[in-house]
């Protein structure tokens, strides 16, 4: 095995935003909404084409996403979203991908036949916000008890406060 | 006696004639390990599906230590929550709260007072030889040597004496605050740094004497647990465990905050992504560590320890995920904020995770007797995966 220094340059990311615009139209996968928050790249896709962007984006050969940083869920009441946060060790990128998914019949394609790492990911996403991944091959609880039959991290979920009495087994009396 | 033993003999050849390769034997043996067993580091239990003394399949199951600290923090406010970091990683708290800081400052696009950012680098890099000084001690455990682990710990001990003269805590500190950090640098830890850092460059020569060129140790070590380099990318690792693998990574270097560009450094690496590659990276980790925090300590500016920062943290509506390098490798955190005093979600990438995700592939093949250094190897902290 060798050792190698990757390229550590400062990245313009109006560039990156430009050069995403392009791979997206040539693929046809979906055009894409793109915003800078505090120096990062977000992008919106439909999450029909989620599969086959991410698939895009690690397999081209100038961007090379190769490195799952995070991938996360998010509840907004109306609709629920799955963040995909990307980096490219050989080209210093970043990128995170959204999508919007409906909070009725919330599913979505799994990626773990792109990138291996997705297995938990998806899996706890999957527990805590109730999101289907089609495809996945082994979707059960991964934090929670196996028999729960509510997903935690959802805004309809509320914290209960249970003040619970300690009651003095009767053996003891 | 003599008609057994051919009989024996020629079942055995059926057996083996029968299994195809990628299929499991008929015979395999399936066993439970943990949650309480030692040498997972934590409650941290796995079925293991063995071939003889070969690993075939391994699951793991985690979630014993579920806290669920990603809903607290829908409950609580930006400060409440502070000291709930600590309790993820907690061998490296202050990489914690480093992570939780930065992303809630960056929100709020709030500058650091230089002398902040560098008590943060000190506090951050002590810690950092903290954690390493438990691997150490832990992998000595795991291939059965007793002795570094107690000189680990003992060395681990003034490292944790110096952060309490800080912090006033010594494993869970909740020193940083959202703009700085809580206190300034008291009397004397100047003096006492410097006069640790001399004596670990010694301790640290004397563990290599010890340890890193014993026999046995290099014996059990090396050309195990073998992880390539492009595996361990697409296996999400980070830290000293993608490091060992030949990867010069580092998010201090890469995306370089609170100054540690500012100082002058080496990315320690492996070669062989073996365990023992993984070790030694840990170890000459350390001794950078403790070249950063002399430069830091030669260079403390002047100035506040705390930025002006009103009393209701209140981050503008947005979202960011931000990383840091932690002990173990990638910390980050992914905040939404919609413009009240708390979050509105906390999503808290851990590196220990995303290592155990990828411990059925790793341990594949390995005999079971090499799996308690395969997993120290790693360096789990089963807080941070359950969370």
């Amino acid at each position: 095995m060798e050792i190698k220094q990757y390229n550590f340059k400062a990245v313009d990311n109006d560039k990156v935003i430009s050069l995403l615009r392009d791979k997206f139209k040539s693929v046809g996968t979906s055009e894409g909404n793109f915003s800078l928050n505090h120096g990062q790249i977000y992008c919106e896709v439909s999450k029909e084409t989620i599969k086959n962007t991410i698939k895009m984006l690690k397999n081209d050969k100038d961007l090379k996403f190769d490195y799952i940083k995070c991938i996360t869920g998010v509840d907004y009441q109306k609709y629920l979203e799955v963040v995909y946060s990307l980096y490219s060790f050989d080209n210093n990128y970043s990128v995170n991908i959204k999508a919007r998914i409906d909070a009725a019949n919330p599913d979505v394609d799994s990626i773990t036949d792109v990138f291996w790492s997705a297995d938990w990911f998806e899996r706890e996403i999957w527990e805590f916000f109730g999101i289907n991944f089609k495809g996945h091959p082994n979707l059960k609880t991964l934090l929670l008890p196996g028999d729960v039959d509510y997903h935690p991290l959802l805004k309809s979920f509320e914290i209960k406060w249970e003040k619970r009495e300690y009651v003095r087994p009767k053996v003891f009396e | 006696m003599a008609d057994e033993i051919k009989n024996n003999e020629i079942e055995v050849d059926e057996i083996s004639a029968v299994n195809e390769p990628g299929e499991f034997p008929k015979d395999y043996m399936e066993i439970n390990f943990g949650p309480h067993h030692p040498s997972t580091h934590g409650v941290f239990r796995f079925i293991a599906k063995l071939d003889g003394e070969k690993i075939l399949e391994v699951e793991p199951i985690v979630g014993y230590l579920h806290r669920g600290i990603e809903k607290i923090a829908e409950n609580r406010t930006y400060v409440q929550f502070k000291p709930l970091v600590d309790r993820l990683d907690y061998t490296g708290a202050m990489n914690n709260e480093f992570g939780y800081c930065i992303a809630v400052e960056k929100l709020m696009e709030l500058e650091v007072p230089l002398k902040a950012q560098a008590i943060r680098v000190i506090c951050a890099e002590l810690n950092r030889i903290c954690a390493h000084e438990v691997f150490f001690g832990a992998m000595g455990l795991e291939v059965g040597a007793f002795t570094p682990f107690l000189f680990g710990f003992k060395d681990r001990e003034i490292a944790m004496h110096l952060m309490e003269m800080l912090a006033g805590g010594r494993l869970t500190f909740n020193y940083f605050t959202i703009g700085g950090v809580r206190q300034d640098v008291p009397k004397g830890f100047y003096a006492e740094t410097k006069e640790y850092l001399k004596k670990f460059k010694k301790n640290l020569a004397e563990y290599h004497e010890l340890f890193s060129g014993n026999e046995i140790f290099v014996k059990r070590t090396k050309g195990v647990g073998v992880i390539t380099r492009e595996d361990a990318i697409e296996w999400s690792m980070s830290g000293p465990t993608l490091r060992g693998s030949g990867a010069v990574f580092d998010i201090r270097k890469v995306e370089p905050y609170s100054g540690y560009d500012k100082y002058d450094w080496e990315v320690p690496v492996g070669k062989n992504g073996d365990v023992y590659d993984r070790y030694l990276v840990r170890m000459n980790e350390m001794a950078q560590s403790a070249r950063i925090i002399e430069q830091a300590l030669e260079s403390l500016p002047e100035g506040d320890h705390q930025a002006k920062v009103a009393r209701v943290i209140k981050p503008p509506a947005g979202e960011i995920y931000l990383r840091v390098e932690g002990t173990k490798g990638e910390v980050g955190f992914y905040v939404v904020s919609d413009g009240t005093d708390k979050p509105y979600r906390m999503k808290i990438r851990t590196p220990s995770f995303n290592h155990l995700n990828a411990l059925n592939y790793v341990l594949k093949n390995n005999y079971i007797a090499d799996f308690p250094i395969i997993l120290g190897s790693f360096d789990t902290v089963m807080g941070s995966v359950d969370r």
